[in-house]
């Protein structure tokens, strides 16, 4: 084999950073050689998923070598990544070839995979409430100390003294919007007919509490919103169809003043950088007595890892009147 | 799998491939995504007495909308004319080339079907595509983006040359963090103020209300907060957000739409995220593309608190 041969040229892609859970790609491409030897070796948390264009491979522990490519010049691959107890996790992927004109590509490729993480701090166990000013003392401190957005609602436990309630006016607002939206949503799928099953899809789902998916669910929610963005990026006019259909169901529903309403709700819900609550209109009804309330926590984040509840101490809620206090209100978002 | 992809193409292959003493040079396919439209060309040697001994060649397939030859040697030109549409009693659609009508000098044609594909999603058996669902980045603002060819083999021996255009990616950009740290919690307070008075609708309540609502006539920003709901709307229009988005290396940025989290109504004026559609071009010489979308967050603080200002 001659060594005179010019160098070949390569290219080797692995993302530098990710989030926990997520679906890693990966490629080597490759010109003017052709490749005798391929080896590619990866550590946890990743996991390998498919490899493409290879026509016969071999896999052992964390190394994948490769027989035979099926057209020369790319070898495609996609690994899983799984929630690890570190926040931030280091992990790489090491790949080697020998080429036909006697190079040899040895590169270590990193990849830093992340998740969020919620930390509270309860000083006390009573928090105060002033009626008339709405001042609340003790309230408990939570915020993010991982990376990533967490999304986590609040509720009251089952043997909690004290319940939680969703004020009536957003509940029927939101009973009234999904109706007008399915109707106009069935409109889209009779016209466009690729979209019907996404449409039959979505109604299953608007059924479902999505913060407490199974991992088979979660799988497959995750598998129906990408297959939902492919079918909407798909056709132009369905696209503008999906986005007026949410404008009309708005319009038959909102006078200007609701809409204002909404506005406010999103940006309650930005209760902290980096955490997203899911119901910042809850609240807890108080008598003007001490109330006793046990709250829990369930989150999860933007690829709907599952993350332990979390069951707060009881708290002992104490107002000289009766007052309804939002829930969101309970807590210092750092 | 494959079959509704390359059904029509091997279609005309086959009949192509019976018709004597021609000879199939070439393949190539363009799989226009956006459309769903396939182009599939032959390209075909013609014997010289090929239009005495054939007098037509005739394909229809409900999912064709075109058909197109045209002549390649020894003069390179489209010969519309050789090609007539009719539509039979049953209401069959068929594309029909006259050979008589090519040509007389022609040995070699091409002939080019475009074809509509129903279902889009077996896009996701020849492309593995993926979005990072979180920012990176040394500023947190970067998503990077990927689509890989899965089986380019199969596509090669199919279709010979092939071109998938405009593979879409679609990220989701989040928008929470710049809206929670740069609108001013006094203007929520005035809004949320105005929104409890507006929604009384029991008289007395209403009644009491006056002092308050005056009391809020009376600031100095007073009837500004819609029109900055109106504004900062107006900032989550695709043209505009667009220019908060730059797409980087083999992606190129294609359009956008207000997202909507998985818990919350879809109705929201102010988004939390952005759905921002990417696309690639993937060939047998560039089966893996790889791309950035940068989110200037800084811009878009500036463009909120420009908005903000001019209330004041």
């Amino acid at each position: 084999m001659s060594k005179n041969l010019a160098k070949a040229r390569s290219f080797i892609y692995l993302p530098k950073e990710g989030l926990q859970g997520e679906g890693i790609p990966s490629h080597i491409l490759w010109w003017d050689a052709r490749a005798e030897y391929v080896q590619i070796s990866f550590r946890s948390p990743l996991k390998f998923k498919e490899i493409f264009n290879v026509e016969s491979y071999e896999i052992q522990d964390n190394n994948i070598e490769v027989k035979k490519v099926e057209i020369e010049g790319y070898i495609g691959l996609s690994f899983e990544s799984s929630k690890v107890s570190d926040l931030e996790i280091e992990t790489s992927v090491a790949y080697l070839m020998k080429l036909s004109n006697g190079d040899v590509i040895k590169e270590e490729r990193k990849i830093k995979l992340f998740r969020p993480q919620l930390e509270i701090n309860m000083e006390t166990k009573e928090i105060t409430i002033t009626p008339e000013t709405g001042f609340l003392k003790g309230r408990v401190g939570i915020k993010n100390v991982g990376r990533g957005t967490l999304i986590m609602g609040i509720s009251a436990a089952e043997d909690s003294a004290v319940q939680l309630q969703t004020p009536p006016e957003h509940r029927e607002f939101a009973e009234k919007f999904n109706a007008d939206l399915i109707k106009e949503m069935s409109k889209l799928a009779k016209e466009f007919p690729q979209f019907q099953s996404m449409f039959d899809e979505m109604l299953k789902w608007e059924k479902k509490d999505l913060i407490e998916l199974s991992n088979e669910e979660r799988d497959e929610f995750l598998e129906y919103s990408k297959r939902l963005a492919v079918v909407l990026a798909s056709d132009k006019d369905l696209l503008q169809g999906f986005v007026e259909a949410y404008a009309k169901a708005l319009a038959k529903n909102s006078e200007f003043i609701e809409a204002i309403g909404k506005f406010i709700r999103v940006y309650e819900s930005l209760v902290s950088k980096d955490i997203l609550l899911i119901n910042p209109f809850d609240e807890v009804a108080l008598t003007g007595e001490k109330n006793e309330i046990i709250l829990e926590i369930e989150q999860t984040d933007r690829v709907y890892n599952t993350y332990d509840d979390i069951t707060l101490p009881k708290i002992e809620l104490a107002s000289s009147k009766p007052v309804k206090v939002p829930i969101y209100k309970l807590f210092d978002w750092g | 799998m494959l079959k509704t992809l390359f059904g029509v193409a091997e279609y005309l292959y086959k009949i192509w491939e019976k018709i004597p003493k021609t000879k199939i040079l070439n393949q190539e396919t363009t799989i226009n995504v956006p459309e769903s439209v396939v182009d599939y060309t032959l390209m075909v040697s013609i014997p010289s007495n090929f239009r005495s001994i054939r007098k037509l060649i005739e394909i229809s397939a409900p999912s064709i909308v075109r058909v197109s030859a045209s002549s390649l040697h020894p003069f390179p030109r489209t010969v519309r004319e050789a090609i007539k549409k009719a539509v039979y009693e049953d209401g069959r659609v068929v594309y029909a080339l006259f050979p008589e009508l090519l040509p007389p000098e022609s040995d070699l044609i091409s002939m080019t079907v475009s074809y509509g594909i129903d279902d889009i999603s077996l896009l996701d058996d020849l492309v593995d595509r993926h979005g990072a669902h979180e920012p990176s980045g040394t500023e947190r603002n970067e998503y990077w983006m990927s689509a890989q060819l899965k089986h380019p083999k199969v596509l090669i021996d199919r279709f010979g040359r092939f071109d998938l255009r405009d593979v879409d990616v679609t990220v989701n950009v989040g928008v929470h963090n710049e809206l929670k740290s740069t609108i001013p919690q006094p203007l929520v307070w005035r809004i949320k103020e105005f929104f409890n008075i507006m929604s009384q609708t029991d008289p007395r309540q209403q009644f009491k209300a006056i002092p308050r609502l005056r009391k809020l006539a009376m600031e100095k920003t007073a009837g500004q907060e819609f029109k900055v709901l109106v504004d900062l709307e107006g900032l989550f229009m695709p043209g505009t957000f667009s220019k908060y988005i730059d797409v980087l290396k083999d992606f190129r940025y294609s359009t956008c739409y207000k997202g909507k989290e998985f818990f919350e109504l879809p109705i929201q004026i102010i988004p939390k995220k952005m759905n921002v559609i990417s696309r690639a071009d993937l060939t047998l010489q560039k089966p893996a593309a790889e791309g950035t979308l940068i989110y200037k967050n800084n811009l878009f603080i500036e463009a909120i608190k420009e908005i903000l200002s001019s209330s004041r």
